[in-house]
């Protein structure tokens, strides 16, 4: 599926092709992919069905949305109802989800086909996705390095031109970390301006859903579609959804741009930073005005971070006790019965998390931790607002470095998370942020991130579509 | 601390887990080097609410409406319980 999502549901409206030939096709070419490891589950004759919806919809004269035969991925981290949802987990492995999601529906009802479910790091919890309990994902790059986490599988899917949109969620860079590694377009959306009914939870108070795509445009349609407020999700932001795909198209002349003065950190891969600086300059042949900021929070935002994720994590997993959720292990009584499923089912990484969760907020160790890493969240908000007073966009790497080898950081948690130093201040200060391909290095993509004040989404869409044009697309090697 | 979080961990595990989770807190205490005297706690804006619930969202409001409900009421391990059951 090499074709964009706009160009292909434009040839389905106009009768150049049917759904079901666009999604008989993708249905062949999935188990070309299944090396990659991406999908934990596919449902043909759901996706037919879809597809044969939109066919008679199209044939009737009715609008059949702008996203009409667009086959899509799904993060197995949403609920579709009657469809498997295990978050990654042995613990939800037999889970079929009772109610769909409003992204998905909304999604649905613009026209998309759901094809597959994405592979994912348990419960979100991990930036390799080698924590999933179905294996790591591959990257289509280069098959022993890891696509990046947690939504590895929705971006490998992109990448790998299985589908042209996915969807990811982000607690604390879950998308556009994935999406640098795999040379895709991954955007974070202002906290709230997706619903997050069934999106199963890990920290609410961060968790935003987040589309990936293949081009600026695609993403654009996608938050397009899914965006605006839901009964259902009192944290949804009631706000006018702007019209991403022209806003897309505005260009930057005349923005202010600031370039975190890190960008050449002694930690980043010098060929990351390259490549970031050259997208810097790239926006200021195109009418931007490019200056070095500093966000001194910034560098204590992981530590927040891994704080306040964990803090939540722990209350919100609790639910997974084998009562509700989980298959239930042969105990005597009920407190052994927990521990039991939890512990036999939960992987490291999530256990580690609850551990960590559990110990921040108990009563001894409450101010130290959990409190004073709120105090950090809002200084870095602070901090974030004042610079937002002087510049319309900050400009950052993604990552430190390219996508890395299986197993490389599986025995350094600490390693793992520092990874996570450019994008985690979004998720904490909820304002959304994108990260697009801006070159290579060595062979593998570079994502260059952009964040821009709430709600202000578009704007990050057209400073990424002017790299994206001076860049051109990225494909993996075939 | 298992126990709480209703874990049981292997006893070959103990002595790993117990230096990475070490480790981890190690570099999480960094953020006591940060001056953060001007904070303002959020119960305040708590006891305004739904007041505030126009003001443009940020992570902020969820904690607001409804962690620090539960943590007001002495409950410190409810952070965020209402909406998180919503999402099921």
């Amino acid at each position: 599926m090499r074709e964009t999502a706009s160009s292909l549901a434009e040839s389905v409206r106009n009768k150049q092709r049917t759904a079901e030939e666009v999604i008989s096709a993708v249905l062949d070419r999935l188990p070309t992919t299944r090396h990659l490891n991406a999908i934990t589950h596919c449902d043909p004759e759901h996706a037919l069905a879809s597809a044969r919806a939109i066919d008679k919809r199209i044939h009737e004269g009715l609008d059949p949305g702008p996203l009409a035969g667009v086959p899509v991925a799904i993060k197995d981290n949403f609920c579709d109802a009657g469809q498997p949802c295990s978050c990654g987990s042995r613990i939800l492995e037999d889970y079929q989800a009772p109610y769909t999601a409003s992204a998905v529906e909304k999604l649905r009802a613009a026209g998309a086909i759901v094809i597959a479910r994405t592979n994912m790091d348990e419960f979100a919890m991990g930036s390799s996705n080698e924590t999933s309990a179905f294996g790591c994902v591959s990257n289509p790059w280069d098959l022993d390095r890891v696509p990046g986490g947690s939504s590895g599988g929705s971006a490998a899917a992109v990448a790998a031109n299985l589908v042209p949109i996915a969807l990811g969620s982000s607690t604390g860079g879950s998308v556009r970390q994935p999406a640098s590694f795999t040379g895709v377009v991954g955007l974070k959306p202002t906290y709230g301006r997706i619903s997050r009914w069934g999106l199963v939870a890990y920290a609410s108070s961060l968790d935003v859903v987040a589309p990936l795509g293949k081009t600026v445009e695609d993403t654009a349609i996608a938050l397009q579609v899914m965006a605006g407020p839901d009964p259902q999700d009192s944290t949804s932001i009631d706000a006018p959804v702007d019209d991403f795909v022209r806003a897309a198209r505005q260009g930057v002349a005349g923005l202010k741009i600031g370039i975190l003065s890190d960008v050449d950190a002694a930690g980043n891969d010098p060929l990351v930073s390259q490549r970031v600086r050259e997208g810097a300059a790239l926006l200021e042949k195109a009418g931007a005005t490019v200056q070095e900021v500093e966000l001194p929070a910034s560098s204590h935002a992981v530590a927040c971070y891994y704080v306040l994720a964990p803090s939540e994590a722990s209350s919100n997993l609790s639910r997974f006790d084998g009562i509700r959720y989980g298959p239930r292990e042969p105990a005597k009584e009920l407190d052994s019965l927990y521990t039991q499923v939890r512990s036999k089912r939960f992987g490291p990484e999530v256990q580690r998390r609850i551990l960590m969760g559990t110990y921040c907020l108990s009563a001894g160790y409450y101010d130290a931790f959990y409190q004073k890493a709120r105090e950090v969240q809002s200084l870095l908000r602070t901090q974030v607002n004042t610079l937002f007073e002087t510049v319309d966009l900050l400009l950052l790497p993604t990552t430190p470095s390219t996508a890395f080898r299986k197993g490389e950081k599986t025995n350094n948690p600490l390693s793992m998370y520092l990874g996570d130093v450019y994008t985690v201040t979004a998720n904490l200060t909820g304002i959304p942020g994108i990260s697009v391909p801006c070159g290579l290095a060595n062979g593998l993509p570079v994502g260059l991130q952009l964040m821009a004040p709430h709600l202000q989404e578009g704007r990050l869409l057209a400073a990424a579509s002017v790299i994206e044009q001076s860049v051109g697309l990225l494909s993996p090697p075939a | 601390m298992a126990r709480l979080a209703r874990l049981e961990i292997e006893d070959d595990q103990i002595s790993v887990l117990s230096d990475e989770i070490g480790t981890i807190l190690e570099h999480v205490a960094t953020l006591s080097e940060l001056d953060t005297t001007s904070y303002t706690d959020d119960r305040e804006a708590l006891r305004r609410w739904p007041d505030t619930s126009r003001e443009p969202p940020c992570p902020d409001l969820l904690v607001r409406s409804e962690g620090f409900r539960a943590g007001a009421d002495g409950d410190q391990f409810v952070q965020v319980p209402t909406v998180v059951d919503k999402n099921h």
